[in-house]
């Protein structure tokens, strides 16, 4: 059955909490609300990580279903339920990724431009907060030497060991943990420094 | 940039790759033992997962075909599985097949046929049954990860409104800028009936609970407060409770504080 228009729209106010808890009253209205909010997100990193533009509307789906099926999960222990849906859409999409690497171990999947990909339509341009975050990590990642954001993406977004990072670089064990360490710190501080 | 409070680059290693979940599984257990030693090191290890779990909002957001917005919404609540869809297509045809075949078949194949179809139906259930299982853990993995996110909060406001110790961990309540209270606690993990209850004891009264929480496992957990939970005088202290709670606290306190 469609979704009622009227009804989602008295939901669009709401915070991401209070549709996470119609939800787990089985409320699929809210569950197109949270999909308004959150599928370019949800969809962009799965893209990212998967590298196939099919298998990360997939993910995508796998990601809402396991929402609709686990809000009650996340009641019990609160957290914030964007990191909640990042962390499951992460997880979901790198499990894909290992499952695609067995069958194909030697394909390439941290090389993804995601420049060339369109722009949205206006999620992020309607969200201020949300644009101020997108252009701080930005930045923040600019800054960062390449060689460092290489081997943070190669590990947050590649779902690769520090050992598996160095295989596939060819660099010594010891660099790629100097690597990680310096970039991951540096990247906190630039953040952090924003919001002092 | 700023050092780790002098931590050696060794563990400051681990604890970057562990934010970022790049280590074997042995690394990872070794971290844990770490932590559990040394529970300070929570503090950099959240710090350093915060600003992982931001990457994210870094990603260029694409926009989406509108006709996606349906076809998942009827997939999530089971609807519709365009992958299943095609393959009922595919089993429809075959059956077909089948039926033609069968017709020349003895009875003894067909009660054959029957029986594979039971073990394969019992098989779909198990695979069910795992995905299920397999999506729980993501979401409770996920749900860890959002806590953390949680401590980018703290940073811009460290100081807390009360210290909670005891021999089992520490914790720590903290207001945010936003005026939302909550807590922070480093405990040790526990068994699945078993769920940690804050009690709240004002002016000697009887203990009112605060609510229940659990632990990720390597024993960190964020829990939401309500407001009034932070009032000046307040005595806050953690019990280990049956789930789902118990009505008095009924085990021994693992920490306590009070709200200064």
């Amino acid at each position: 059955m469609p979704l009622e228009q009227s009804e989602e729209s008295g939901l669009r106010t709401l915070t991401d909490e209070l549709l996470i808890d119609l939800i787990v009253q089985r409320e699929e209205a809210a569950l197109g609300v949270l999909y308004d909010r959150y599928a370019s997100l949800v969809y962009a990193i799965a893209l990212r990580v998967t590298g196939d533009r099919q298998t990360a509307e997939e993910v995508m789906q796998d990601v809402f279903q396991s929402i609709w099926q686990t809000a009650g999960g996340f009641q019990r222990q609160t957290g914030v339920v964007a990191a909640w849906i990042i962390g499951i859409t992460r997880h979901r999409a790198i499990d894909v990724l290992r499952s695609k690497r067995e069958r194909a171990r030697h394909r390439e999947v941290t090389g993804i431009d995601v420049r060339t990909l369109p722009p949205s339509a206006g999620g992020v341009e309607g969200d201020v907060e949300q644009r101020i975050l997108y252009e701080a990590v930005r930045a923040a990642l600019a800054d960062l030497p390449s060689a460092q954001r290489q081997a943070i993406e190669m590990a947050y977004y590649g779902g690769l060991t520090q050992t598996e990072i160095a295989e596939r670089l060819g660099e010594p064990l010891g660099t790629v943990k100097t690597r990680l360490r310096l970039g991951l710190i540096k990247l906190r501080d630039i953040l952090r420094s924003r919001w002092e | 940039m700023e050092q780790l409070s002098g931590e050696p680059d060794e563990i400051v290693d681990l604890l970057a790759a562990y934010a970022l979940d790049a280590l074997a599984p042995s690394e990872r257990a070794r971290v844990q033992h770490l932590l559990a030693e040394r529970p300070e090191l929570y503090q950099t290890l959240t710090e350093l997962r915060a600003a992982a779990d931001l990457l994210p909002y870094g990603l260029d957001r694409p926009a989406l075909p509108p006709e996606w917005r349906q076809r998942t919404i009827d997939y999530a609540l089971g609807r519709r599985s365009p992958t299943e869809q095609s393959t009922s297509r595919q089993r429809s045809s075959r059956w077909r097949a089948w039926t033609i075949g069968l017709g020349s078949l003895s009875t003894f194949l067909l009660i054959v046929l029957l029986v594979l179809i039971g073990s394969l139906n019992s098989l779909r259930n198990e695979l069910t049954i795992v995905t299920q299982q397999r999506d729980q853990s993501q979401s409770l993995a996920a749900t860890a990860q959002a806590s953390a996110q949680q401590m980018m909060v703290v940073l811009t406001n460290p100081t807390p409104l009360a210290t909670l110790v005891g021999d089992a961990g520490k914790g720590a309540i903290f207001r945010d800028t936003a005026g939302n209270v909550f807590l922070i606690v480093s405990l040790p993990p526990l068994a699945d009936h078993i769920v940690y209850q804050l009690w709240l004891i004002e002016n000697n009264a009887a203990p009112v609970s605060g609510g229940i929480f659990t632990v990720d496992a390597s024993g960190y957990g964020v829990i939401p407060l309500p407001n009034e939970s932070a009032r000046q005088g307040i005595t806050l202290a953690i019990t280990a409770e049956p789930a789902p709670g118990s009505p008095g606290p009924t085990g021994t306190i693992v920490i306590a504080g009070q709200i200064t």
